[in-house]
C-alpha cells in the first residue's frame, strides 16, 4: 500500500514541479510579451497538450504514432459543431442533422463530446493498432490520419468538406489552456507512473521479456493508446476554439510532422514531449523570423523561405542520429531533480533514488 | 447658457479634441506611407501563385509611388511575410502585421486557409482581401464586411465554362474534381449545375487527390465514355500529368480547363493543348490594351515575359486598394472598406474591375472572364471570347 502512494505521490510531485515552470513561463509571457508573443504562447500550449496526449501512447509503448493529428481533428470538429452558432451552421452546412444545426452548447459540454468521439474510435480501432509496431504502426496511424482527412472532406454535409468550417466560438485563452495542460498533464503523469505505465514501459526494449515477468502488453497499449487519443481530442477542440476556423487540410501532415518533432527530439517522458515542444516552438519562431532576412556582420541574408522546415528537418536527423532517446530520454524532471541533488550530497542515507523505486515494482524496467 | 448646457459644449469639445488627432492620422498627408500586411505563402504549395503574384504587386506599388503616391501624397509600401499555407501561422502573421501598422491585409490565395487570419484583420477593423482565393463564400464568412475576393470567384466561373461548352454544342461532360481544396470541387460543382441547366448531361465524375501523378483509370474511363467533352477542375502539375495520360490513350474528345492553368507551364503537357480551352482572365491582349501595358512594364523590370496570370492578378489588387484609399480620403479601415465596396470601373491589367453592386456579392469583384485556346508553338494564350455568365449558381 505504501509503495503505491508512492507512484501516485511521484506522479503528483512531478507534475506540480512542471506546473509551476510552465506558469512562470505564462506569467512571465502575459506581463512582459506583446499580443504575438502571448498568440505564440497559447499555440505552444496547444502543442503541449498535442504532444503529451501523443507522448502518452508513444513514451510508454515505445510505439510511433503519426495519427494523432486525426484524433485532434475528431475533437476539433467535434467540438466545433456544438457549439458554432446556429445561424451560421444553417448557411454552411444546411443538410446536417437537427441534432447538430440547433445545438449551441458550452465549451466543456461540446469538448467533452469531441473528446468522446475520439475516444471511442480509438477505441474501435485500437484493437487491431496496439497489436502493431515498428513500420507496421507507423503505416497504419499514418493511414488513420490520412482516413479522418478524406472523411472529414467527404462529409460536405457535416463538416462543408474541403472548406472552412467557420463560427466557432473563441472560447480558448491562456486560462483554458491552463487548465487543460495541468489535468492532461496529472492524468499523463498518472497513467505513466501507474502500474499499467511501468509495465508498459518496461515492455519498451523487450516486449517478450516484459510478458514473461507478468505484463499483459497489448492491454497496457490498448489503454493508453485511447487515453491517449481523448487528450489529443483536447488539443484539437482548444485549437479550433482558438483559430475560430478549421478545415480538414489544418490536421494533416504539416501538424503531425510537427507534433511528431515535438515528440522525438524531446525524449521519451513526459517532461521530454515538453522539452520538446518548447525547444521547437522556439526554434520555429526564431527560424521564421530569420527567414525574413538578416545580416550578420558582412554576411547578410535577403530571404530564405523554407528554413524552418529544412532546419526541423535536419534537427530529426540529428537527434535519431545521434541521441536516439531524446533530450532527455526516459528521464522526467522530478528524476533529473532527484540525480542532481543525489549527486550534490553523494551516498547520504542510502536510500532509493525515486526513479530507482521503477526497478523494485518491475524488475524488467 | 445654463451650467448644464456649458457641460454639454465643454464635454463637447473634448470628445472633439479627443478624436481629433485619430481622424487626422486617417488623413491622405503627403510624406505618409499606406502599408499593405500580406500573410504571403513563400514557402508551401501556395507559394507557385504567391510569388508571381507579388511581382504584378510590385509592379503597381512602382509605378504608384513613382507618380507621388495614391492621390499623389501617400506611398504605398508592402510588407510581406511566409505564413507558409498553415491556417494558424497565418493568424499569427496577419497579428503581427497589425502591430507592424498595416493598414490592408493581404492573405494568401486560398479563401479557407486564409480565413482565420482575415477574420483577426476585421476584428482590428482592417479590410482584408485574398490575393487570389476564389471561394464566393468567403467575404461573408469574415466578420463586419471587410473581407474581399481579388478575383470573381469558382462560381462564376464554373458557369462561364458551361456556358462556353454548351455555346459550342456539346452535350454530355465527363468532369474531374478533387476535394482536397474547395477550389478544385466548387468549379466543378459549378460547372455541373449551369451546364445541366443548360440542358447538357454529366455522364460521369471522377475525383482526384491534389498531387495525383498517375490518371490511367480516370483518363481510360473518359476517353471510354459517350461524353462530348471533358471538364477538368486541375491544375498544374496534376493537370500536365492528367492531359498526358489522355494523350497516350489518344483522346480526342475536347477538354475544358480552370484558370489554375494560366501559367507557362502549361504549355508542357503536350498535344491535349491542341483541343483544350481554359477560362481566364484579362480578354483585351490586343497591342496597347492594359494588359500588354503591364506585360511591357513587367519585361522592363525582370527581364522576362511574366510567368503567370497570376502577376497581373497582383497588379489588379494593388490598383484597387489604391483606388478605394484615394476615395476614402482616408487610411482609416472602416472607411477603406465603405470605398472598396464602391469601386467601379478601375483599370487594372486585365480589365476593368467594379465591386461596386457586384452580381455575385459583395465584396467579390465583376471582371469579365476570357476563353483561351493554346498556340503551342509560340506559347501564347489564344483569346477567343470573353465575357461573364448570364446566370451562376447562389452563392452557399
Amino acid at each position: 500500500m505504501a509503495m503505491s502512494q508512492k507512484w501516485w505521490l511521484r506522479a503528483l510531485i512531478g507534475s506540480a514541479q512542471i506546473l509551476v515552470l510552465v506558469s512562470l513561463l505564462v506569467a512571465a509571457v502575459s506581463l512582459l510579451g506583446s499580443s504575438t508573443d502571448q498568440r505564440i504562447l497559447t499555440v505552444f500550449l496547444i502543442n503541449l497538450i498535442a504532444a503529451i496526449g501523443l507522448q502518452i501512447y508513444t513514451g510508454t509503448s515505445g510505439i510511433i504514432s503519426f495519427g494523432h493529428v486525426g484524433f485532434m481533428a475528431l475533437g476539433a470538429y467535434g467540438s466545433a459543431l456544438f457549439t458554432a452558432d446556429p445561424a451560421i451552421k444553417a448557411m454552411g452546412i444546411p443538410n446536417a442533422p437537427d441534432f447538430i444545426l440547433t445545438s449551441a452548447m458550452g465549451f466543456l459540454p461540446a469538448m467533452l463530446i469531441g473528446v468522446g468521439v475520439a475516444a471511442m474510435v480509438a477505441a474501435v480501432i485500437g484493437r487491431v493498432f496496439v497489436r502493431l509496431g515498428g513500420s507496421a504502426a507507423a503505416v497504419a496511424t499514418l493511414g488513420f490520419m490520412v482516413m479522418v482527412f478524406t472523411v472529414l472532406s467527404n462529409a460536405e454535409e457535416w463538416t462543408r468538406g474541403a472548406k472552412a468550417f467557420s463560427g466557432i466560438p473563441a472560447y480558448t485563452t491562456m486560462g483554458w489552456c491552463m487548465g487543460a495542460f495541468a489535468v492532461i498533464l496529472v492524468i499523463a503523469r498518472l497513467l505513466r507512473e501507474s502500474d499499467t505505465g511501468l509495465g508498459l514501459r518496461s515492455s519498451r526494449d523487450d516486449a517478450i521479456a516484459a510478458q514473461a515477468s507478468g505484463v499483459d502488453v497489448v492491454n497496457s497499449r490498448y489503454v493508453m493508446w485511447v487515453a491517449s487519443a481523448a487528450c489529443s481530442a483536447v488539443a484539437g477542440a482548444l485549437y479550433a476554439h482558438y483559430i475560430g476556423a478549421i478545415l480538414p487540410k489544418a490536421f494533416h501532415f504539416e501538424l503531425t510532422f510537427l507534433v511528431v518533432t515535438m515528440v522525438i527530439v524531446g525524449g521519451q517522458s513526459i517532461t521530454g514531449a515538453i522539452v520538446g515542444t518548447l525547444l521547437i516552438t522556439i526554434l520555429a519562431e526564431a527560424l521564421r523570423r530569420l527567414e525574413n532576412g538578416f545580416s550578420l556582420g558582412s554576411f547578410s541574408l535577403s530571404e530564405a523561405p523554407g528554413l524552418t522546415t529544412a532546419v526541423l528537418a535536419l534537427l530529426i536527423v540529428f537527434t535519431l542520429t545521434m541521441r536516439p532517446q531524446g533530450l532527455v530520454g526516459r528521464w522526467e524532471l522530478d528524476d533529473l531533480t532527484a540525480r542532481w541533488l543525489a549527486k550534490r550530497r553523494p551516498a547520504a542515507n542510502g536510500t532509493a533514488l525515486p526513479f530507482e523505486k521503477d526497478r523494485e515494482r518491475n524488475p524488467a524496467a | 447658457m445654463n451650467i448644464r448646457m456649458k457641460r454639454i459644449a465643454l464635454m463637447t469639445a473634448a470628445a472633439a479634441l479627443m478624436l481629433w488627432p485619430l481622424g487626422a492620422a486617417a488623413e491622405l498627408k503627403p510624406g505618409t506611407v499606406y502599408k499593405i500586411g500580406w500573410a504571403s505563402d513563400k514557402s508551401n504549395y501556395l507559394s507557385f501563385v504567391d510569388e508571381p503574384l507579388a511581382k504584378g504587386m510590385e509592379i503597381a506599388i512602382e509605378e504608384i509611388n513613382a507618380k507621388g503616391g495614391i492621390a499623389g501624397k501617400v506611398k504605398i509600401e508592402l510588407d510581406r511575410r511566409d505564413m507558409k499555407s498553415d491556417p494558424m501561422l497565418g493568424a499569427t502573421v496577419v497579428q503581427e502585421l497589425i502591430a507592424a501598422g498595416a493598414n490592408f491585409i493581404v492573405t494568401t490565395c486560398d479563401t479557407d486557409v486564409s480565413l482565420p487570419g482575415a477574420q483577426m484583420a476585421a476584428k482590428a477593423s482592417l479590410p482584408v482581401i485574398s490575393s487570389c482565393g476564389a471561394d464566393a463564400a468567403g467575404p461573408s464568412q469574415v466578420p463586419g464586411g471587410f473581407g474581399f475576393l481579388n478575383v470573381p470567384g469558382t462560381l462564376t466561373q464554373g458557369a462561364m465554362l458551361a456556358e462556353y461548352a454548351a455555346k459550342k454544342g456539346y452535350k454530355k461532360a465527363f468532369t474531374l474534381k478533387s476535394k482536397s481544396e474547395g477550389y478544385t470541387h466548387t468549379l466543378g460543382v459549378a460547372f455541373e449545375e449551369r451546364f445541366r441547366e443548360l440542358g447538357g448531361e454529366i455522364v460521369g465524375e471522377a475525383y482526384y487527390t491534389l498531387g495525383d501523378s498517375s490518371y490511367r483509370v480516370t483518363a481510360t474511363k473518359m476517353a471510354s465514355s459517350d461524353a462530348d467533352v471533358i471538364m477538368t477542375n486541375t491544375f498544374p502539375p496534376d493537370t500536365t500529368a492528367f492531359l498526358k495520360d489522355l494523350e497516350r490513350l489518344g483522346n480526342t474528345k475536347p477538354i475544358i480547363m480552370v484558370d489554375g492553368n494560366d501559367t507557362p507551364v502549361i504549355f508542357d503537357a503536350g498535344g491535349q493543348l491542341d483541343i483544350s480551352a481554359m477560362t481566364t482572365y484579362g480578354g483585351n491582349r490586343t497591342p496597347g490594351s492594359a494588359f500588354e501595358t503591364f506585360e511591357k512594364e513587367y519585361r522592363a523590370k525582370f527581364g522576362a515575359d511574366p510567368e503567370s496570370l497570376q502577376t497581373a492578378l497582383g497588379y489588379d489588387l494593388v490598383v484597387s486598394v489604391a483606388a478605394a484609399v484615394e476615395a476614402a480620403g482616408s487610411t482609416e479601415g472602416a472607411a477603406v472598406r465603405d470605398a472598396l465596396d464602391n469601386v467601379e470601373n478601375v483599370a487594372g491589367a486585365t480589365g476593368l474591375i467594379s465591386y461596386k453592386n457586384s452580381p455575385i456579392g459583395r465584396g467579390i469583384p465583376k471582371k469579365d472572364y476570357a476563353v483561351v485556346t493554346f498556340d503551342r508553338a509560340n506559347r501564347k494564350f489564344v483569346v477567343v471570347e470573353v465575357g461573364f455568365p448570364q446566370k451562376f449558381p447562389p452563392v452557399k
